[in-house]
């Protein structure tokens, strides 16, 4: 499998994918143009183009040629998005049902992502990490929340905003 | 002399305290941002963006711009003084900026830069503002028909000048297409590919996807490689250059700026092409072409007043025909429609402050880079000597607050999760983001002139052909999409992106 190839695939998956769920919307005619058309038109060309890059690729791995998949970096990618989604989930909580969780606010939210997303890098140091987080986020609560004015939430469960 | 008046009007907008003030700190913190190693013009503004929100539109639009200025200035500088280009029109600098801050010249290099990006900004200033009432006028018209053309243009110049395979391009142009319409259509009401998800029953919100893509994905792809920061030691040197610095880098200075100035105005990102053009020129017009790559001064020179020029060129497009010719502009248009503001060629009539205000900045935030960059190299310097290890931290949380500023939703910093991942996939698979985003910027409007033509011929492609506009427009798109494909083209095109 080299690069060409899994590209292909990749393209193939994501115009099935998009063709599927806009089955039961109308495609309508080019004089009265229905909410598939377009969608539907992306995503046959993409899914087209996917099938030209497979038999590319199969191509290029018969004549030993074409770039190799390279490896992913698991750690950083684990971190930082982690980091995101925390972000996300804290800052004002969530609530799927029966898993909620409360707004936590900027106070919470930064230290967190901070800390989680320095995991990313192998050379990080807890000692050096913890306070350069909790610098951070005083710096930001400063400046977007009290010079700037943006309604984020700082800590509702402990100052009410 | 219309445009003396305009110009007029535009200054006594510009050159009050607040516009000046905003048109100030919109070049300082883009600059300060923009500086940092991986982060481009692009995600800069999409962090940047909610600081514009409780201004009035002029003084918003007046502070964007002046961080989009400031944010091309500092990807120079980082390329200058780290080797590390903020983005793709930054990457030739890299080649004889680096090399002359490792000879010890990196103030010339930057002083260079920085008078090169002022002049092209003077000129293309005065160019917008002679060009954009006539082409106002021609954009009044222009109906659906011959927008649909013009952009389908727009979008074949985009893949013709993207780096690596036009075929991997054209699939990410439609890639941005589809995405463009996930969410409610707009004529019937019907939910497009939303999974059934609220926060998709919107459109996706266009910062959120160029902070993905842009912002994270480039943050993943930086930590993947070890650190590999070359920051200057040398000496940064005096930062005025020599009057015999100055007379050898002003013909290339001018030269830039043409060059600049005309591929950044075409629809479909023609300013990425102007630097690459510059440093190809002036290799070929020196009388000793050995020396670039070893520091020549007009390898900086050109290229830098190209990248100036274009940045600024790319304005015309947008504000005269309402069409974002690149990611920057999309995200203006963002900027103006949280303002109610819908870009097209009404700004003008309807907002002349606004509009003759924005073009008057434009020059004030060139002149206010040169005053406030100069004196603040030593700075920047001290900044990239950060590690990185504590810079992607702080980069990381700047874009979380920008991202769940954008609507106040926890949602959208999901979403941009969802997009920094998706994006490290395309990249792992070889392809180059640009043109996605790009498609997913035309693709609403491509698909409203679209379906408007249609109404209006019933349903007959032949509009397309019977309206010379559009169909002189559709011609040329074809033309360039041919040439792009041919072999011998495509080769000598390796060959211009490989310098």
């Amino acid at each position: 499998m080299n690069q060409t190839m899994a590209g292909g695939l990749f393209l193939i998956g994501l115009g099935g994918l998009a063709l599927l769920l806009l089955g039961n919307l109308s495609f309508g005619s080019l004089a009265e143009i229905g909410p598939a058309f377009f969608p539907s038109v992306a995503a046959t060309v993409l899914a087209g183009q996917g099938v030209v890059m497979v038999i590319l690729g199969a191509r290029e791995a018969a004549v030993q040629r074409g770039e190799a998949l390279t490896a992913w970096a698991l750690r950083p990618m684990i971190a930082i998005l982690g980091a995101i989604i925390a972000f996300g989930i804290t800052i004002r909580g969530i609530d799927l049902g029966g898993l909620s969780l409360p707004p936590l606010g900027l106070a919470v939210a930064g230290p967190l992502a901070i800390m989680i997303g320095g995991f990313a890098d192998t050379g990080t140091r807890w000692r050096e990490l913890v306070p350069f987080a909790l610098g951070i986020s005083a710096f930001c609560i400063l400046l977007f929340r009290f010079a700037l004015g943006l309604p984020i939430p700082l800590a509702p469960w402990l100052i009410g905003y | 002399m219309d445009f003396l008046d305009n110009l007029a009007l535009g200054f006594s907008v510009a050159l009050s305290f607040q516009n000046l003030a905003l048109c100030f700190m919109g070049c300082l913190v883009g600059t300060l941002i923009g500086v940092l190693p991986g982060v481009g013009p692009i995600a800069t503004i999409a962090m940047l963006l909610p600081l514009t929100f409780g201004l009035d539109p002029t003084g918003a639009l007046i502070m964007l711009a002046g961080i989009y200025y400031g944010a091309q200035y500092g990807g120079s500088t980082s390329a200058i003084l780290v080797n590390i280009p903020g983005e793709a029109t930054a990457i030739v600098t890299t080649l004889d900026g680096h090399q002359m801050a490792r000879n010890g010249r990196a103030g010339t290099a930057l002083g260079i830069a920085a008078i090169g990006s002022f002049i092209a900004g003077t000129f293309t200033t005065l160019l917008i503002s002679i060009v954009g009432a006539p082409l106002t006028k021609l954009g009044q018209l222009f109906g659906a028909a011959e927008y649909f053309a013009l952009m389908t243009l727009g979008l074949v110049l985009a893949v013709a000048l993207a780096r690596g395979s036009v075929f991997k391009a054209i699939a990410m142009l439609f890639l941005g297409l589809l995405l463009s319409s996930v969410g409610t259509d707009g004529n019937t009401g019907q939910e497009r590919l939303t999974l059934g998800l609220d926060v998709l029953a919107d459109k996706l919100d266009f910062a959120v996807l160029a902070m993905g893509i842009f912002g994270i994905a480039e943050m993943l792809r930086t930590l993947e490689a070890p650190e590999a920061r070359d920051v200057v030691r040398a000496a940064i040197g005096r930062v005025l250059p020599s009057w015999a610095d100055i007379r050898t880098g002003m013909k290339p200075i001018l030269r830039g700026t043409g060059l600049g100035a005309v591929l950044g105005a075409l629809p479909g990102n023609g300013a990425v092409l102007g630097p690459f053009a510059s440093y190809a020129l002036e290799k070929k017009l020196a009388d000793d072409p050995t020396r670039f790559g070893k520091g020549a001064i007009e390898g900086v020179a050109g290229p830098e007043a190209a990248n100036n020029a274009g940045a600024q060129a790319a304005f015309i497009p947008l504000l005269t025909l309402g069409i974002p010719p690149n990611a920057v502009m999309a995200l203006m248009v963002g900027a103006m429609t949280i303002h109610g503001i819908v870009p097209g060629p009404q700004v003008m009539t309807r907002n002349p402050d606004l509009f003759w205000g924005m073009i008057a900045s434009m020059w004030l935030g060139n002149l206010m880079l040169l005053i406030i960059n100069l004196p603040l190299v030593g700075l920047w310097v001290r900044l990239l000597k950060v590690p990185y290890r504590l810079m992607f931290p702080a980069i990381l949380i700047f874009c979380c607050i920008g991202v769940y500023s954008i609507n106040n939703q926890g949602s959208d910093v999901l979403l941009t999760a969802f997009f920094g991942f998706a994006g490290y996939v395309l990249i792992k698979l070889g392809f180059e983001l640009a043109p996605l985003l790009l498609g997913f910027v035309l693709g609403g409007l491509i698909e409203e002139t679209f379906r408007r033509a249609m109404d209006l011929s019933r349903g007959s492609l032949l509009t397309f052909v019977e309206r010379p506009i559009a169909a002189g427009l559709l011609i040329v798109a074809l033309i360039v999409l041919v040439m792009a494909l041919l072999p011998t083209v495509a080769s000598k095109r390796e060959k211009v992106f490989a310098e």
